[in-house]
């Protein structure tokens, strides 16, 4: 039976987003007005009513630490201004294996007390966690954890991790391996355009689809509108 | 309606006030759960807002028949049918759902040229109406933003036109034919002679593996081509069902079910309303398939029965 958000089954949409110094600019910019494109998507879904929303979401933003922010606690997106989020670029470092537990964290718990007991757990979308970055981590290694959320399932359907690799120039790449063997198959996206970042976060946040084979489908229409080769 | 305060209320008023003059001018018009007797037969329609404790919390769609009086002016057009389905994210859908139907039915009536220029001229009324409302909202979008959406979000409708939106279905019979338009998703169908040894077809059916809509709104004041168009000689047909999606969902694809329950039926089909007969089964035998707003028209040729 396919997964759907409903009212009564809204998917968490997890965001992990580099706020490292590095991202300050543009890319913080375009960051800034996809994740707000993304809410605004979400919260345009589904029956209207500040209690119908069908999406709820977790926003975690990285530099040297992670942080979650306090009012994008598995929050209903409807209970969110899209305009109170914010990317500035002014966190320091990269620490996607931080960022990462945190998600981990929160995730394990939510598959277990949410998911896993729903009435309507075979047809309840499952957690989407979109992650992008453009540098290289520089605390310790992500892919154990990576791993492990990637494990996280409901009969045997297991969550799903798209990442991007955001880039605007060649001297300033991020670390494409580490970021495809984070993500789920074919859930990875180079971006070498800021406003593809935009693209990424609004479509794929705000799709509702749950696995790795529909949102590897997303990330393949989001390529062909704009021309991105594999 | 007086939904509105202040000048989109006003404007919803006159449009609504000189669709009704364009219609009783004519003949009758019956709104949202009706019986109408025409020369041949009778039209039936009914909207409900459905099982309880579904997502939505309220009736999004709108139904309205027109049937010719006596030397009225209806241009040949015996009766017409608007069915409207609000789109169900879109803000003041069920406004939006209900002028579709009045402008467009006023606009067939008053239109001239061939059938198919007079249901383009139909579906460009309800978008030209429609826009209108939605630019005197624009116009003064804090007054009008629901207290509950963010202005961000209320900025965000307004910028991609998520109001107002609707489906819109018309039927309507002029010099024997049957006229079906549609723009979005509906169900049509049509029984042919007596139910025992006539056939049963399918016209249209609604999208059900998807909840993407073409809809009628303020982005999309023109549409560019029905997304069905079909003309039925009616000389056989002795039933014509016209149903939104929540019905279609509840039937599934084989619409001869919706004959078979009409059938069931029997002499209380001739009596009261059978669409509002139907809709109320429907909800009180099998709520959990039927769970959204529900429309339904039918019409009856008593001499082919």
């Amino acid at each position: 039976m396919k997964r759907t958000t409903r009212r009564s089954r809204p998917q968490l949409v997890c965001v992990l987003a580099d706020n490292s110094g590095s991202m300050a600019g543009p890319k913080a910019q375009a960051a800034t007005e996809g994740i707000q494109e993304m809410l605004l998507e979400c919260q345009a879904t589904g029956p209207r009513g500040a209690d119908r929303s069908y999406f709820r979401l977790v926003l975690i933003r990285f530099g040297s630490k992670a942080e979650l922010e306090p009012q994008c606690n598995m929050t209903p997106v409807r209970q969110i201004d899209a305009a109170s989020i914010t990317i500035r670029g002014d966190g320091g470092g990269t620490n996607i294996t931080e960022a990462l537990d945190v998600a981990y964290r929160g995730l394990e718990q939510y598959m277990r007390e949410v998911v896993e007991p729903h009435p309507e757990r075979t047809e309840h979308p499952l957690p989407l966690v979109l992650l992008f970055s453009d540098g290289h981590n520089g605390f310790g290694n992500p892919e154990p954890i990576a791993t492990r959320i990637k494990r996280l399932n409901v009969d045997g359907d297991p969550i799903t991790i798209a990442c991007a690799g955001v880039s605007t120039d060649d001297s300033d790449r991020p670390d494409e391996e580490l970021l495809k063997r984070i993500a789920s198959a074919e859930c990875y996206l180079d971006i070498d355009d800021a406003q593809v970042l935009s693209a990424f976060l609004a479509e794929a946040g705000s799709s509702g689809v749950s696995s790795p084979a529909e949102v590897a489908e997303v990330i393949h229409q989001i390529k062909d509108r704009r021309g991105i080769e594999d | 309606m007086g939904r509105f305060p202040g000048p989109v209320g006003d404007e919803i008023e006159v449009i609504f006030s000189a669709c009704d003059a364009q219609l009783t001018a004519g003949g009758k018009p019956g709104a949202g759960s009706a019986v109408m007797r025409w020369g041949e037969g009778t039209v039936a329609i009914h909207t409900d807002f459905g099982p309880a404790g579904q997502d939505k919390d309220s009736n999004q769609d709108s139904v309205l028949a027109w049937i010719a009086g006596e030397g009225g002016e209806g241009g040949g057009i015996r009766w017409a049918i608007a069915m409207a389905d609000g789109v169900t994210s879109s803000h003041y859908a069920e406004t939006g759902a209900e002028i579709a139907c009045w402008t467009s039915l006023a606009a067939l009536l008053s239109a001239g040229g061939t059938a198919d220029e007079k249901a383009r001229a139909a579906v460009d009324a309800a978008g030209d109406a429609i826009g209108a409302v939605a630019d005197m909202i624009g116009e003064e979008p804090s007054r009008y933003k629901p207290e509950d959406v963010f202005d961000s979000m209320w900025s965000y409708v307004l910028r991609r036109g998520l109001l107002l939106q609707t489906t819109l279905s018309l039927v309507w019979l002029e010099g024997g034919v049957c006229h079906i338009g549609m723009v979005g998703d509906a169900g049509a169908a049509i029984e042919v002679g007596p139910g025992e040894v006539g056939g049963r077809k399918v016209l249209a059916g609604p999208d059900l593996k998807t909840s993407r809509v073409h809809a009628i709104g303020p982005n999309n004041r023109r549409v560019e081509r029905l997304d069905c168009w079909q003309q039925i000689d009616s000389e056989d047909v002795s039933l014509l069902a016209l149903y939104t999606d929540g019905v279609g969902r509840g039937i599934g694809p084989n619409a001869g079910r919706l004959f078979h329950s009409f059938e069931r039926m029997g002499s209380r089909a001739a009596h009261g309303n059978p669409a509002k007969r139907l809709i109320q089964d429907w909800i009180r035998t099998r709520g959990q398939d039927f769970e959204d707003n529900l429309s339904l028209a039918i019409v009856r040729w008593d001499h082919n029965r």
